[in-house]
């Protein structure tokens, strides 16, 4: 049986295209998403195991109720993403990687779903590489963070 | 040290360092910013020296550096304190209660930049909607002039009054803000 997938390979990967000057928008917006997706696994398979083995639905359900993410029985609960970005906290206390990995996710947000060039003007950002840039620094600051979370 | 200063949105803001560290660290630069180890020996130095070390390596990291003054002269320096845009926009996501508690969490932040001169070109409020997770998200954003490392370590700096400001906030506001509110900081 082969080894499991790592992800920062993700983040070495948008290393690669950012650091390619002829890389167009498609390539800067798909190196947004796998720098994003590479944070966002480390964190998650460091604090619930790889692929959330030990994601258990008490710790699920204890995570939502701490942030009361599941207000009415008939809304559904929410996805992974916001669950890791509350798991951060609820298991370091700690505001700032949390907030930094939800920049992160807005990003990725932004390059997989927003096609009009707002969402560059409302950071102050004249392009794609520009945010891309942003994105891949934000990324390499936090990413050793993010292996080092403690697991439940 | 306590800055009184006022803004067309939040009114009227006092900043007031908590740290004793900060007036040390202000009476250090007033004696010309000597080595710490030559610093007033009354001064309890591992504290201070550990504190202010990291005041001004946040100094020179923000660009502003050290200037020799005269002992008893005082540097005056002119800080921008940008409005906090978008904040009376119309949207579900921002009850007034979340209006309340953006501008307490805006003052934090300002008055970090305002400690460390760390340059912020502009505040601005905006609703931050996953498509792929059902939720929507107030984030206050912070655009800087400033370097990456420069922003990370500012935004890092700000964990420490956070966790004091939502340590006294009560139960319902500390919910509110940890899960609805989120901070944005973009550089350059």
């Amino acid at each position: 049986m082969s080894q499991s997938f790592d992800p920062t390979e993700f983040f070495s990967f948008a290393g690669l295209i950012v650091r390619e000057s002829s890389a167009n928008e498609a390539a800067l917006r798909s190196a947004i998403s796998r720098a994003y997706y590479s944070v966002y696994l480390v964190a998650r398979d460091s604090l619930f195991g790889t692929d959330e083995a030990r994601l258990t639905a008490g710790i699920r359900k204890r995570i939502n109720r701490n942030y009361q993410l599941k207000t009415h029985k008939k809304q559904r609960e929410l996805g992974t993403h916001a669950l890791v970005i509350f798991a951060i906290h609820d298991r370091t206390n700690n505001f700032t990687l949390s907030h930094q990995l939800d920049q992160l996710r807005e990003a990725r947000v932004d390059a997989d779903y927003k096609m009009s060039q707002k969402c560059l003007s409302n950071i102050g950002k004249q392009s794609w590489r520009e945010y891309a840039e942003e994105t891949m620094q934000l990324a390499t600051l936090i990413l050793p963070r993010a292996k080092m979370l403690p697991s439940y | 040290m306590t800055l009184y200063t006022e803004t067309p949105v939040a009114g009227e803001l006092v900043l007031e360092p908590r740290h004793r560290s900060i007036s040390q660290f202000w009476r250090w630069r007033e004696k010309g910013g000597e080595a710490l180890e030559t610093a007033d020996p009354s001064i309890r130095f591992l504290n201070f020296a550990e504190q202010a070390a990291q005041e001004q390596n946040a100094v020179i990291t923000y660009g502003t550096s050290f200037t020799t003054l005269p002992r008893g002269e005082k540097k005056r320096v002119a800080v921008v304190i940008p409005p906090l845009e978008d904040i009376n926009m119309h949207h579900p996501a921002l009850t007034s209660k979340v209006r309340y508690l953006l501008r307490n969490f805006w003052a934090i932040i300002v008055s970090k930049a305002l400690q460390t001169y760390f340059p912020i070109g502009k505040t601005s409020i905006a609703v931050f909607s996953d498509t792929s997770e059902d939720r929507l998200q107030v984030v206050l954003r912070v655009l800087t002039e400033a370097s990456a490392s420069q922003a990370v370590a500012f935004w890092e700096s700000l964990e420490s009054d956070i966790h004091e400001w939502v340590s006294r906030l009560n139960d319902r506001d500390r919910l509110i803000f940890l899960r609805d509110i989120s901070l944005r900081i973009h550089w350059q």
